[in-house]
Parts: C-alpha cells; structure tokens; sequence
C-alpha cells in the first residue's frame, strides 16, 4: 500500500507564528484521516498545504509518492470541500458540479452526463437548474461534494464541512461522508475540531496543538491511551492529575488520566476495594443529560473532577454538597507522558 | 414626548411616512420637476424669424436634433468618445482593483485607495487646465517621448486621421487621455467593492478543481466582478456623454453634447434645442443600461 499523502518535517510561519510546526506524517491509500484540533492548532494549514494553497518554509509535500510541495492548486489531484461550501453564486448547481470536467475542456454532453450523474449520487437530481443561493446548508454542503469528486480524485480534503450544520443533519452526513469513503474508497481527509466527529468517523486521528501533532492515533488508542494531558483533555474531557495530588494517589508525581465515565461515586465510610485509588471531595455540580449524569466534585485540594454515572441511584443520591468519596480502579489511571510541548 | 414616541413606535408606517417627507418634496419639486420642465421644454420650437420660442407642443426641434447632420455628427461624436473611453477605463481599471484587493498588503491598500481618490479632491479645472499644457506641443510629455526616442511615433500616431491633430492638446487622442484619467475613479472604486465582495475561497475552489489563473480569472473573477464594472461603466458613459469642459479646453474643435447644449441655452438662446439635446444623453444612458440588463451585468446582485 503506498502512502497518499506524506509531510516530510513541513513548518509554515506567520511572522512570529508557526502554523504548522515541522511536522511529518503519513496518510495511506484509502484511508479516513482526521485532524483534530483546537483552532489556531495547524490543522486548517495542513490541509490547505496538502490542497497547495499554501506553500511550506520548510520540509516537502508527498502527493502519491510525488512531491508536489511547488506545484499549484490545478496540477494537484486532490479537491477540496470548504467551510463555507465556496459554490460559484453565478453558476447553476449543475454548472457548479460541472466546473472540473468543464475547465479540463470536456464536451459539453460529457460534463452534462457526469455532473448530472454525481448529483444524482448526492440525492439532488431535481435541483440542477438551482441556483446555489436557493439551497439549504444541507444541500449546498452535498453539491459542494459532488463538485470534488466528479474530478475523481485520489484524495478528498474536507475542512470543518459539518460546522455549518444543525445537530441532526450533521449525524446524517457524518453516517453518509462514511458510506461514501467505504464506497469510493479514496482517501478522506477530515479537518475538525469536534472530538466526537473525528472519533465516530477517522480510520486514524492526528490530534494537533500550537502547530504539532501531539498524538497520531486510531480513535480507541487516543480515547483509551491518551498520550499526553492535551489529548487526554481534549478527546473526551479526561480528568489529568498531576504533581502533588498524583504523589498522593498513585504514589509518584507523574500525570495521569481517568476518564469521567470511570469514575465511581461512594459514600466516604464505603469500605474501598483492593487495586483502586481514591479520594474525598464534596458535590459542587450534577446536570442530568437522560442516559448518564455529569458530576463536578470538588476536592479539598481544590482540584475539580468529573464523573460521568450511568445509573445514580446505584451510587447513593448524593445531593449538591453532599460529602463523596471518589474511586477508580488502578488500571483505569493512564500515564501520561510528562513533556508537555512550550 | 413620551407619549408621541410611544404613538409613532407602535404605527411604524406613519413614522417612515414623516421621515420620508422632506426628502420626497425636495426630490420630487427640485430634481424630478426640474427634469419635467426640460422635458416640457424640448417639445417647443424656436420661431427661426423671431428668435422666440413657440408655446405650442411639437417635435420639430426634436426632428432637428436626429436629422440635420451636424448634429447627428456631435451625437455620433459623443457617444463614440463615451465608448472608448468606458472601455478604456474598465480595461485599465479591472487590474489595479484586481490587484488593491487581492495582492495589496493593507497598508500598500490604503495607499492606492488614497491615490485613486486623491485627484478628485482637487479642482476639476486645474486638472483639465494642467492636462493641456502636459500634452500641448512643447509640453512635458512630447519632451519626454522625445528624450526616449519615441517622438517620431507620436508625430505617426498624430496623422492619423480622426483621433490626430497639430499636437496631442489639440486632438481627439488627448481629449480621450483627458476624459479616460478623469472618469478613473469612478470606474476603480465600484470595481474594487465588487471585487472585495468574492471570497477568497472561490478563487481557490477554482484552482483546486483544475482551473488555470487565466480560467479562473474569466469563469469566476469577471462574471462576479461585472456588476461592479456595470455600475463603473454607468459613471464614466454618462460622465463623458455630459461634459461640456473637457471637450471646450482639450482637443480637437468638434463640439459635443453638453457644448452645444451649453452654448445654445446660452448664447444661441434656443432653450428648446438645448432641451432636446439633454434629453439625448438621458436616452443614451437608458438604452446603455437595458443593454447591460440583457447581458447579465446584473445577475449576480
């Protein structure tokens, strides 16, 4: 299997800042890859990089074994899905769909034909004559789909698409730009910052900060071993413990996670199980969300832990005050690596 | 007070309606009476005996302004100087907005804004006055086209006929020089706030679906930049097809609309006939704009 995609060392700078810092990577063939971030973390760069509407200062661009880290946008065999969609307002949806095949100098029944076809693909046969002002966000994000891969290409970049999108359509889409990537089998990749977009969706996941990757994972190793107290924070709000507190409980200072949902709530004369760390704190939060409930619990060091209960009434109904003890099995504590990048 | 407020708040109707008021009598007395009374104007003639003009509605004078060929050639004069010099400022106008959008740094931005206004914050008349002595015979410019060798080439370029003449300041060519730097702006301006309008994202979803700058630049750039260019156009047509200083200052002796029309409420006294020649650029300037219309200049509005 070759590599799609390959980041050899890149680093873009604004000024000051660096965007993307030496960063290396690789992306194989048909793969679906997300890049999660904060904003400002690199992410968007990277794509706009591996696009080439961007040039890295340093280090080079791999495109299917080929550097393309001096080729423009049009000699790049990858297309794009932009935030805001980007459709051509003066342009009806089939023309839109059609701009690939019609710039490549394709005869008009051909590029009619296809773009027809890919609409069809996309469930908007009846809106070819629209124009693009006159769709729902749904729809223009599907046109906007079906206007990158009537190109074919071997790589789909798809940066923040579902963003615009309310709760519901974007489950929807999240389930479809699945079934279209397992079909097609081209490479996806997913530019996000939603934790659970890129977890439910990605083959693999680079988590990104201030311009690095922090870790390259599939979904269950950055959920189950997050590498660092970034990742552990940012996929899936872990609880991270360090220095004196982590002394207390684990006996040594390095950091550690517990995710919420690990997390077990005991009335404080509960006799503790064998293998488990534990503390005491009192209930400052509860906020009910119908399968689980989030608890904040303020320890007397000050720290703040959440846990996340399936069942409360197997916990004791503790109420907001209320004096807990905490619990986790040793095992669940997962150990972090102790740099934390400047 | 309180009371009244809360009156007008809650008839929202009538509160646009007392705001619009004094706007609406002094654009429909001052402006719309004026331009019916002009109107009302041109359907009169001019006794040819008396000199006086004859209250009786009629399209005599009219009839004078389409069929007597001296002033069919000042029409034809007119409007052909208005094309060439829309054309000329929109092709000189699409690269310097093109590039005050999308290339410039701010601060270079602010500078070609500053510099694009600048000139028409100054007196009309100097500059007309100063473009004459630039291009009179022994001016700066045929100097400086004389120190770089290129003196034989105007000297060719003024012989031609129709657009030469004994020296730049005296010839159409200046004239269009003069009228082209003048009307600028007006075509720059609007052009840029159409331009800063298409996001950056279209150009690069051009690009990233295989388009070629050039592509790009005609399937995108300019079918989004055409209401601007419209708009552009608008001000420069109807500038040029208007004036009457230019035309009396630099260039060849030919007369123009707003001369004659000058000249005859003036001068000449025939009210009528500087009447029906106004309403020629009014003309003009509506079937220009239905032309625009048709060809999509406005679609993406």
């Amino acid at each position: 299997m070759t590599a799609a995609i390959e980041f050899l060392g890149v680093s873009r700078v604004y000024g000051e800042v660096h965007a993307v810092d030496r960063v290396s990577l690789t992306v194989q063939a048909g793969e679906f890859f997300a890049m999660l971030g904060p904003s400002g973390s690199g992410k968007t760069t990277c794509l706009r990089l591996i696009a080439g509407f961007e040039t890295p200062d340093t280090g080079s661009v791999l495109l299917n074994g080929r550097d393309v880290t001096d080729d423009p946008p049009y000699l790049r065999d990858v297309n794009t899905v932009f935030q805001d969609y980007a459709l051509f307002p003066h342009m009806s949806v089939l023309e839109n769909v059609a701009y690939g095949p019609r710039v490549r100098g394709q005869r008009k029944e051909d590029w009619r034909r296809r773009a027809q076809e890919m609409l069809e693909l996309v469930q908007l046969g009846h809106f070819a004559q629209r124009r693009p002002a006159q769709l729902s966000g749904g729809q223009r994000q599907r046109v906007s789909l079906a206007r990158a891969l009537i190109n074919q290409p071997r790589v789909l970049l798809l940066d923040e698409p579902l963003g615009a999108l309310d709760l519901k359509l974007r489950e929807e889409m999240q389930i479809e730009l699945k079934n279209l990537q397992r079909r097609l089998g081209i490479t996806f990749v997913f530019v996000t910052h939603d934790q659970g977009e890129a977890l439910s969706m990605a083959d693999r996941v680079a988590v990104f900060n201030h311009g690095r990757i922090e870790q390259l994972d599939t979904p269950r190793g950055l959920y189950t071993r997050p590498a660092t107290a970034f990742v552990a924070r940012f996929v899936g709000s872990a609880n991270v413990v360090t220095g004196e507190l982590a002394q207390r409980l684990s006996g040594r200072t390095d950091p550690f996670a517990v995710r919420a949902e690990n997390i077990r709530l005991r009335v404080p004369s509960a006799a503790r199980d064998a293998d488990t760390m534990s503390c005491l704190g009192d209930v400052a939060d509860v906020q009910y969300h119908g399968a689980m409930s989030r608890w904040q619990v303020r320890l007397e060091s000050g720290e703040v832990f959440a846990a996340a209960l399936a069942d409360v009434s197997s916990n004791g109904d503790f109420k907001v005050g209320a004096r807990v003890r905490l619990e986790w099995s040793r095992a669940d504590a997962v150990p972090l690596t102790a740099a934390e990048p400047p | 007070m309180r009371a009244l407020s809360t009156f007008l708040y809650r008839r929202p109707n009538l509160y646009i309606l007392l705001l619009l008021i004094p706007p609406l009598l002094w654009f429909g007395t001052v402006y719309l009476g004026s331009l019916f009374t002009l109107l009302a104007q041109s359907m009169y003639a001019i006794d040819e005996f008396t000199a006086k003009v004859v209250y009786e509605p009629t399209l005599a004078t009219y009839k004078q302004v389409v069929t007597q060929p001296a002033n069919v050639d000042i029409i034809v004069r007119t409007l052909s100087m208005a094309v060439a010099v829309t054309i000329a400022c929109g092709l000189i106008a699409l690269p310097i907005a093109n590039y005050m959008v999308r290339y410039a740094s701010p601060r270079a931005r602010a500078f070609f804004y500053v510099g694009v206004m600048l000139p028409m914050w100054m007196s009309y008349l100097v500059k007309v006055y100063a473009w004459r002595l630039i291009l009179a015979k022994q001016g700066i410019l045929s100097w400086l086209l004389d120190v770089v060798g290129l003196g034989a080439a105007l000297d060719a370029v003024l012989r031609i006929p129709g657009i030469g003449g004994p020296s730049l300041s005296a010839s159409y060519l200046g004239m269009f020089i003069v009228f082209v730097y003048m009307w600028l702006p007006f075509m720059i301006l609007p052009l840029a706030a159409a331009l800063e309008k298409v996001p950056e994202s279209l150009l690069q979803a051009s690009a990233d679906l295989g388009a070629r700058p050039v592509q790009t630049f005609r399937r995108v750039t300019l079918p989004l930049a055409l209401p601007g260019l419209a708009a552009g156009s608008v001000f420069t047509f109807s500038l040029t097809l208007g004036d009457y200083i230019i035309p009396s200052v630099v260039g060849a002796p030919g007369y123009f609309i707003g001369m004659m029309v000058y000249q005859q409420q003036g001068t000449a006294g025939n009210i009528p006939l500087a009447a029906a020649f106004s309403v020629v650029p009014i003309v003009l300037i509506m079937i220009y704009l239905a032309i625009a219309r048709r060809a999509g200049a406005f679609d993406a509005l």
